[in-house]
């Protein structure tokens, strides 16, 4: 593929994947996945296990062990659902740790942004991609990490701190403007 | 320059079946699953699991009944909330296809999802196969590859799939070769990249 010329590029961005990187970025993803559903399904538990047991207080007869089954069985859903997300978070970290520690000092993780007025590059180890703007899906700001996510959920990330002489800010505006997307601010 | 191969396809269920397909573990994909398989009115044993576990759980939370009461009260929640649990769930059983399997159902669901998620659908998609590296084109983006960074190659019926990582699949669609053919360039990729690409069969095949 010909490359662009790096000296048209409006804004340059030279990262390393890290460990810390990583983290941040698997925690982003999963408190957007828990607020666009588990949010919601996690709530209703909480409220049905409250209101049952609450319930099961003032009822009696067989209302009473009805409403005491649904509320426990409702608390212990809840308590199920907390499991999974706390044993995946740390299961995610571990795999995480695991990775970077079989894979350091690889330069497997350089890379290289180039964004000009139509288009960007991002150049790894072994490949090469150039994007449209418009062919952006998503842009997250995961507490001053930068997140891309093209169509096809191709996902590309960096700190706003790697962006060269400081501008982190401008790159983030000019992004919003050329893809027509708003920034979701995530705080991870 | 011109390439070696080339393939002209189009972002389809097909195209993310195939890489779900390969996605699965072989061991799983080729083999049919043996041993005892326990199943009641054409429910699987899990529906009985969740059955023993609800009556279980009911059991413990009306202590207060007495005992041939606490047992027909425990049956009657735990079957009620079992149907439930099938009702919310008809949907998928609904779509099912007889003569097909539920794995096969299950892969069939990840694939339209994927599919969905992408924001692909019938988008145009060509891969351009030179000696060092290959291309990957479509509407908005153009991403080369060397062939060194490929992690592992898998080949199912309709297509020929490339794991760049674990979360990034790159498929070649057989019957979409305009230059070269699929056949040649399976030798050709196997010798380029120095691996050997595994088959691997759809639940229904099998």
């Amino acid at each position: 593929m010909e490359r662009m010329n790096e000296n048209d590029a409006l804004f340059t961005v030279r990262h390393r994947t890290t460990q810390d990187k990583l983290l941040k970025l698997e925690k982003g993803v999963r408190k957007v996945g828990f607020e666009s559903s588990g949010r919601k399904f996690m709530l209703t538990l909480m409220v049905v296990a409250v209101c049952s047991l609450i319930g099961a207080l003032f009822a009696g007869g067989v209302f009473k062990g009805v409403l005491t089954a649904v509320g426990g069985i409702s608390f212990i859903a809840v308590v199920f659902c907390f499991y999974t997300l706390i044993n995946g978070w740390f299961t995610a970290k571990r795999e995480i740790r695991q990775k970077m520690e079989s894979e350091e000092g690889s330069d497997h993780y350089e890379w290289e942004y180039f964004f000009y007025d139509k288009c960007y590059e991002a150049v790894g180890k072994n490949e090469t991609a150039r994007v449209n703007y418009e062919y952006l899906g998503r842009l997250m700001d995961f507490s001053g990490l930068l997140v891309l996510v093209e169509r096809g959920n191709v996902v590309r990330f960096f700190m706003k701190d790697d962006v060269a002489d400081g501008k982190g800010d401008e790159l983030a505006e000019f992004l919003e403007k050329k893809s027509r997307l708003r920034i979701e601010p995530v705080r991870v | 320059m011109e390439p070696l191969y080339a393939v002209r396809s189009t972002y389809n269920e097909a195209m993310y079946m195939s890489q779900v397909l390969a996605s699965t573990p072989t061991k799983n994909a080729v083999k049919k699953k043996k041993g005892f398989q326990f199943h009641i009115s054409g429910q699987t044993w899990c529906d009985l699991l969740a059955l023993v576990v609800l009556f279980g759980a009911f059991y413990l939370l009306f202590g207060q009944f007495q005992q041939d009461a606490r047992v027909s009260q425990s049956l009657m929640s735990a079957v009620a909330t079992w149907a439930v649990l099938k009702y919310t769930n008809r949907n998928r059983k609904k779509t099912a296809k007889p003569g097909t399997g539920a794995k096969a159902q299950e892969q069939k669901r990840q694939a339209q999802t994927l599919l969905m998620n992408s924001g692909l659908s019938g988008t145009k998609l060509t891969i351009r196969f030179y000696d060092d590296e290959f291309e990957v084109e479509n509407s908005g983006s153009l991403t080369s590859y060397r062939y060194e960074g490929i992690a592992w190659i898998k080949e199912t019926a309709d297509y020929i799939v490339i794991f760049w990582n674990q979360s990034l699949a790159i498929p070649v669609e057989k019957a979409g070769f305009y230059r070269g053919r699929a056949g040649q360039f399976l030798t050709f990729l196997e010798k380029r990249c120095g691996k050997t690409i595994e088959k691997v069969r759809s639940y229904e095949e099998v």
